[in-house]
Parts: C-alpha cells; structure tokens; sequence
C-alpha cells in the first residue's frame, strides 16, 4: 500500500505516469527530481499519510526505500 | 573553501605538498594499520588529530574556543536527544542562526565591530568555516543520533585529514569508522593510493602549474585576462577536488569512506546544477539545514498560488548563505548576488517557460546534445568571471573587466 501510494504521488509530482519507483531509487535516477520537487514530494507525502516530518529526518532521506521506512515507521498500521 | 586568496590558503597547501605531511601520512597508516582496534585504535586517531591540529591552531586562546564550541555542541545535543519533544519547534532555527553568526562574527572580527567579541579577541582556526559547520549538523541532528560520545564528536571535528577544507563528512559516517575494528579490505589499497595519486597530479602538477602564471591579475594585458579568467575555474577545479583525492584516498587507507564533493561540475547545464554538483559537502549540508526547512515551512504554510515567489527568495537567501560561509568581504557577497540572481532566473524559467514549451518540444530542444553542450559552456562562461571577485573584489574585478573589454 505504501509503495503504490508514494509511486502514485511521485508520478503526480515528477510529472511522470509512467514511472516506476524502486527502493534504491535516487534523485539522480529521476529527471525533475530537483530540490523543490523534492519538497512538494515531502509534503505531499505527509499530506496523504496525515504524518509529519521533522528536519533532521527528511535530511536522512537518501532514496525511496529510506522514505518508506519513515513512513512505515510513523505508521505501523500500514504494514 | 574559505579562500580570501585564491586556491587552497598557502599554510594548507605547504604542508600538504611538503616531507613533514607526508611522513605523517605514512605514519598515520601504519599506526592505524598495526592497532586497528579498540580503545588503543581511538588513542592514536585522537593523538593524530590533536597533533595535526596544533599545528593548525595558532595559539591556545583558539583552541580553548574550539575545544568549547565543541563541549557545547555536546551539550546541546545531549539536551535535544534526552528532552526533544518538550523543546518547542523554533530551538533548531534558533541553533542554525547560533552556528551561522559565530561563524561569521569569527571570521571577520570588523563586522558589526562594536558588539563582536571576536574583534578583542580575535580566533585564528585554519578550517573554523568545516568544524563549524559539523558540529552544527551535530546540534541538529543529535535527537536521532543513538550513540552520543564527547570523544567521538571531538574526534570527528577535527578529524586530521578532513580539518583543513572538508569534506564535510555526517558524524555517523565517522561514527560507523571509528567506532569499528576491522582491517583494511588488501584490494581497496591499490585504489586507494591511485586516487592519492590522481589528486597529487591535479593539485600539484596541473593546479599549481597554471596557478603559478598568474594570467589572471590586475596588471595582465586583456588577451591572457581573458585566457586566465576562463581557465580560473578549471584551476579552482583540478586544486580543489585534487585535494578531496588526497584525502579521501589517505582516509580510505584508514579504512573510513569519506563522501564525495564533486560530481563532473563542468556537466552542469545551469547554475543550480553547478552547485548540486560543485562541493556537495557542503551545497547538501546547507540544503539540507537552511533550504529545506525554509521550503518546507513555505510549502506546508503558505497559499500554492504564492509559494513560488517565496521559494524563489528562499533559493537566493541559501545562495547568500553559501557566498557568506566562503568569507564575508564585499567580493563574496556580490558573488553570491550574482549566483543567487542566477538561481532566480533559472528557477523562473523553469516555472515559467519549460512548461509553456510543451513535453515534445522540451526533449527536442532542451535534451538535444548541441543544445546541451551550449548550456553548458554558457553556464561555464557565465561563473567564470564571478569567480574575479572572491580574489581581487569588486572594484578590482571592475577594472579588469574594464581592461578586458577595451574599456581601460
């Protein structure tokens, strides 16, 4: 559920309906992946979730996998 | 770097290319080599770094302020980690502005004289702007560091081969290094030295050669104004990420992986590109610390339809930050006018005209290799000259303009 969710929410962000995201995925392997598109993506993602992110954890943030953990972990009941 | 002079300052460059360092070096690796465990591995890299860093730190007035910024980055860290959901929201805004004025008041002692401590007092710490800026990333992040140790962070600020221009590695990176005890990996030594050797070939062979011209100063006819201004780049290049190779060659051997600070600049199709890939160290600390809780409070707080206009401030105020962290004379904030101005305009024509050009249209033109390549050296061209004004200032940078132009 997670991971169709945030797919869904980066194909809407990036401007992209076909893309695919895996957990190594990086801002290098998506083209309009840039520092403001990766803050609508945060706050979207919290948006849809109802969760909130603090500084220092959207700064750990180094791929996709690492945003799904963060989000598995401030809800569980999504597992 | 912090470069009031062009190029590494010539203390770091004279003892990184001399005997002196490179005995140490060897000797750094074989110490580490043969004790590669427990407390006696943690002795000898704290030795190491203290040794390094006296010889850094000009007296011990310096290094008692040093030594207390870092009890005090301590401090804070272990009050955020035990008490964190009882600080109110504003405490790490308030922590990045504490970092950002200690660091700007320390280095220039005539700034807002009347009220700088540092001007009776004067500090004089090679490398302040890196220490700084790590244990600043230490206060901030300390609620979600696990393993608090006072050794380990004061290990870690001055760790010897990354005090005197970075990278500026995260402290659980370091962390994960020192607190291990493993042996170096046989085959990670030969690339280790290859890429000690690259750097020694950038830094000293090709930097210090084309630096030693001199075809960029005051006096030149505009002919190799011209040739030196354009080549200053490439020199501040091969200098800088020479000097990364070094270190990261020498900390591989230590069996610690720094992060990298370059990413093929001279690939940057605009200004913002240039600096996610120009010293990433530090662009992605300040990205993350300044831009994005800036952007991210805009972007949870503020109306879409006005966001755009205050994110865009919110990229010219980080480029400041960036140009103010180098050094605070006039050179360097007009450096950072500049490049922010740049960065506004390249956000606006995102926003603003990519989206009008149509998908089709955007791969054709915006994607097609000759124009690319003309993006690039355009953006090559325009930071060139910009770069006049961290050595000589503006109104030097104007005459020399003036000269190559046939102004003068």
């Amino acid at each position: 559920m997670i991971h169709d969710d945030v797919q869904t929410i980066f194909r809407t962000i990036f401007r992209n309906p076909n893309l695919v995201i895996t957990d190594d995925m990086d801002a290098d392997d998506v083209e309009a992946w840039d520092s403001l598109s990766h803050i609508n993506m945060i706050v979207e993602v919290e948006r849809h979730f109802g969760i909130s992110f603090r500084n220092s954890e959207i700064a750990r943030l180094q791929c996709v996998g690492d945003l799904k953990a963060l989000i598995q972990k401030k809800k569980p009941e999504l597992a | 770097m912090p470069m009031n002079i062009a190029y590494l300052s010539q203390h770091q460059a004279i003892f990184l290319n001399t005997w002196h360092f490179f005995i140490f070096a060897v000797l750094a690796v074989s110490l580490l080599r043969a004790f590669c465990r427990g407390i006696v591995k943690r002795l000898i890299v704290s030795v190491l770094n203290l040794y390094f860093l006296f010889y850094f730190v000009g007296d011990g007035y310096s290094f008692a302020v040093l030594l207390g910024f870092v009890v005090l980055t301590y401090g804070i860290g272990e009050i955020r980690f035990r008490w964190e959901t009882k600080l109110p929201g504003w405490v790490p805004f308030l922590l990045t502005v504490f970092c950002w004025g200690f660091l700007i008041l320390a280095k220039n002692p005539n700034l807002v004289s009347p009220v700088n401590v540092f001007r009776l007092y004067p500090i004089r710490i090679v490398g302040i702007s890196y220490m700084v800026f790590r244990c600043m990333h230490y206060m901030l992040d300390a609620a979600m560091i696990e393993k608090r140790r006072m050794g380990t962070l004061l290990n870690y600020v001055v760790f010897f081969p990354t005090l005197l221009a970075g990278p500026i590695e995260r402290y659980e990176n370091f962390q994960a290094y020192y607190e291990q005890d493993k042996l170096l990996d046989p085959e990670s030594v030969l690339p280790a030295l290859h890429r000690i050797a690259n750097g020694v070939i950038k830094k000293f062979l090709i930097a210090d050669t084309l630096a030693s011209l001199q075809l960029c100063r005051p006096d030149r006819s505009a002919e190799l104004l011209w040739i030196g201004m354009f080549l200053q780049l490439a020199i501040l290049y091969w200098d800088f990420s020479g000097y990364c190779d070094i270190v990261i060659g020498l900390s591989r051997l230590f069996r610690m992986k720094l992060c990298e600070n370059f990413n093929k600049p001279w690939l940057a199709r605009n200004v913002q590109e240039f600096w996610e890939r120009w010293h990433i160290s530090l662009t992605s600390l300040i990205r993350d610390y300044c831009f994005n809780p800036i952007s991210v409070m805009i972007v949870r707080r503020v109306k879409p339809a006005r966001q755009f206009p205050l994110i865009v401030l919110a990229y010219f105020f980080t480029m400041m930050l960036i140009a103010f962290w180098h050094g605070t004379t006039m050179g360097f904030f007009w450096f950072g006018l500049i490049h922010g101005t740049m960065l506004v305009l390249s956000q606006c024509t995102k926003h603003y005209i990519l989206p009008r050009l149509g998908a089709s249209a955007r791969t054709k033109w915006m994607d097609g290799l000759l124009w690319v390549t003309f993006r690039r050296v355009v953006t090559y061209a325009w930071i060139s000259p910009t770069l006049l004004l961290w050595r000589w200032g503006p109104e030097t940078t104007w005459e020399m303009l003036q000269t190559m132009i046939g102004m003068k």
